[in-house]
């Protein structure tokens, strides 16, 4: 018996050997058109999408990492303000000396807090006037100066005491301070509410030709995007982002016309009879009151209840629609690094880096007359998605507090909704995101 | 077809030459689709597959490293691409399609299957319940193991075993029947 089953198996493995079957006529013609397109190369987008990130943050971190080491050079001159800062017109032994600390050379101006010491360590008291408490030095030259340089009747105009704590001492001139007003702690934190209306569409993997046709019947619908921000500002320019959004994303497929009332006339106990090819992975039907069908050649629809088996015209059923809708929905926790490029009345910012995406939502509907038909949903879509994003933005700051954003966005998803092989479709999605923001 | 002749073809083809793209549809066209007939139940389908395999093999053509068998990396392309459309069908296939089908009663006396042509062969595999079938390719035409053919198929081992061993006995009876008609035809 093992002998004859063996047996068979040669039988049809040497009868089928070399055996040749001329295809019919028409296959090539099929072939041609879509091998002569030349598909944007996929792995080419993921290494940009890759570069784009790692080269916006090595640039952000270049830029904060100088920003810190030039505060830190500055801080040699900086001394805690203890007591009210008294000037003294004789040499106090002990004191500080202005001729020991040099100041580094830098593009802008410097607040620096200076302080003395205690009045009851001076040995002689002699006349006295109001100090300082900050000094703004212009440091774009270097220079050093002693305090007796600062004394009245060399610094100050002669005869000339002034009664505010506040000065500048501009290259041997000393200004009042008085209009800057106090100086306060910046507001680092900052939330805002963003929401976008997002344009989807997607980059075809080369190898999958399958489903690039697909694609083709498939249009993108107009989605949004929405959430709360949480910034911090760790510098004058560079600040860190993240917060929680919820996205809906989805696409039209043409083609497919839908019908229902056909419950009645099916029996059969699988949980559904109709299948939906898509490039973004296969559309189970599960309400069983659905009929699909396509015209032509179309094989998207896969049922064993094709048109010569039951037709739908003939049992009355009710036309609904011929296209249906794909939608799904995410929660995204983004990771965004903010750099201003323009600090002016209205600040002009770059941003780029990563958003995690849940998916939390996944549907499958036609919408008929303003209501909406369910018909189930995309198997195999990827639960969690990574996508890098890039944005050019603008702030306008109503108060010191409440400012207007405006940030045009380009997403890339990193990986595909679909998690099958048939659908190596990579998302892509540019929206302009607008909303308030408070600082505290 | 000379080695030196395939790389120069597939050269042609990966600069977008048209005519070498043609010539090795029409090469290779023939041999293809005798494969994608022994998957499909209908002709449609096969001519289906084809299509779909050849822009593969078109668009993959640059991962092919000369190392083996060009026939045989195409062939793997068209079989794949067989087995994707089966994946994607297979769970709307009616259960009475394929579990309504009667056992044989006894294996056949007659082994001698000299009078069958390839395209009985042809006919006889196509005749089988696809999950049959698509097991009985794999493990008696292009050779795989029944692990290798659990993994392609998404079943288990002792399914792709008992699918084997029914698509072997439906086989082993129809074929003895095809020769016993035959040799009743040549007699008469």
């Amino acid at each position: 018996m093992d002998k004859g089953r063996t047996n068979i198996d040669l039988v049809f493995r040497n009868g089928l050997k070399d055996f040749e079957v001329l295809p019919p006529p028409g296959v090539w013609e099929g072939i041609a058109p879509v091998i002569s397109r030349k598909p944007v190369p996929f792995i080419w987008l993921r290494v940009a999408a890759v570069a784009v990130v790692i080269v916006s943050s090595a640039f952000f971190l270049y830029r904060y990492t100088r920003e810190l080491s030039d505060q830190n050079e500055n801080r040699i001159l900086a001394l805690n303000v203890a007591t009210p800062p008294v000037f003294y017109k004789n040499q106090v032994p002990g004191a500080p000396s202005f001729s020991e600390m040099r100041v580094e050379e830098t593009r802008e101006p410097s607040v620096i807090p200076v302080s003395y010491r205690d009045e009851e360590t001076a040995s002689v008291p002699v006349e006295k006037i109001s100090v300082p408490e900050f000094i703004v030095m212009p440091v774009n030259n270097r220079f050093n100066f002693t305090r007796t340089e600062l004394l009245p009747g060399s610094f100050l105009p002669e005869n000339t005491i002034p009664d505010t704590k506040n000065f500048l001492v501009d290259q041997g001139n000393v200004i009042s301070l008085t209009d800057y007003g106090p100086v306060k702690p910046p507001a680092r934190w900052s939330v805002a509410a963003m929401a976008s209306p997002t344009y989807y569409s997607s980059f075809n993997a080369a190898a999958d030709n399958g489903a690039s046709r697909l694609s083709s019947t498939e249009q993108a619908i107009v989605s949004y995007t929405g959430g709360v921000a949480l910034s911090y500002k760790i510098s004058r320019r560079f600040s860190v982002q993240s917060g929680l959004y919820y996205s809906s994303l989805g696409q039209e497929v043409e083609g497919i016309n839908s019908f229902a009332g056909f419950q009645s006339f099916v029996y059969s106990k699988g949980d559904h009879n109709f299948e939906v090819l898509t490039s973004n992975g296969t559309i189970f039907i599960n309400n069983k009151d659905v009929f699909l069908t396509t015209g032509g050649n179309d094989q998207r629809v896969i049922t064993s209840y094709s048109k010569d088996v039951f037709d739908p015209e003939k049992a009355s059923l009710n036309y609904l629609n011929n296209t249906i809708q794909q939608n799904f929905s995410y929660l995204e926790l983004p990771v965004i690094l903010r750099y201003k490029l323009i600090d002016k009345a209205i600040d002009v910012n770059m941003t780029g880096g990563l958003s995690y995406n849940m998916l939390v939502g996944n549907s499958v509907f036609t919408v008929v007359d303003g209501t909406k038909y369910s018909f189930g949903e995309t198997k195999g879509l990827n639960s969690f998605m990574v996508s890098s994003s890039l944005g050019m933005g603008m702030e306008y700051s109503f108060s010191e507090k409440l400012s207007i954003n405006l940030e045009p966005t380009f997403r890339y998803y990193l990986n595909p909704f679909s998690g099958t092989s048939s659908s190596a479709i990579h998302p892509y999605s540019f929206g302009i995101f607008s909303g308030l923001s408070y600082k505290f | 077809m000379s080695l030196s002749e395939i790389k120069k073809i597939i050269k042609g083809c990966l600069d977008g030459d048209r005519r070498d793209q043609e010539l090795l549809y029409r090469r290779h066209a023939s041999k293809l689709y005798a494969v994608c007939l022994q998957y499909s139940g209908n002709d449609e389908e096969a001519r289906d597959i084809l299509q779909e395999g050849f822009i593969k093999i078109f668009e993959n053509l640059h991962n092919y490293k000369h190392e083996g068998s060009f026939e045989g990396w195409m062939r793997r392309i068209t079989v794949n691409t067989a087995l994707e459309k089966y994946r994607s069908r297979h769970n709307l296939y009616r259960v009475d399609d394929i579990d309504m089908i009667p056992e044989p009663d006894a294996e056949p006396d007659n082994d001698d299957y000299s009078g069958l042509d390839a395209n009985d062969l042809l006919g006889i595999i196509r005749e089988l319940p696809p999950k049959y079938r698509v097991v009985f390719n794999l493990y008696a035409l292009e050779g795989y193991s029944h692990r290798e053919i659990s993994k392609m198929v998404n079943i288990s081992e002792g399914t792709s075993k008992s699918n084997l061993s029914r698509a072997r006995a439906i086989l082993q009876r129809r074929v003895g029947s095809y020769t016993g008609l035959k040799k009743q035809a040549s007699n008469g």
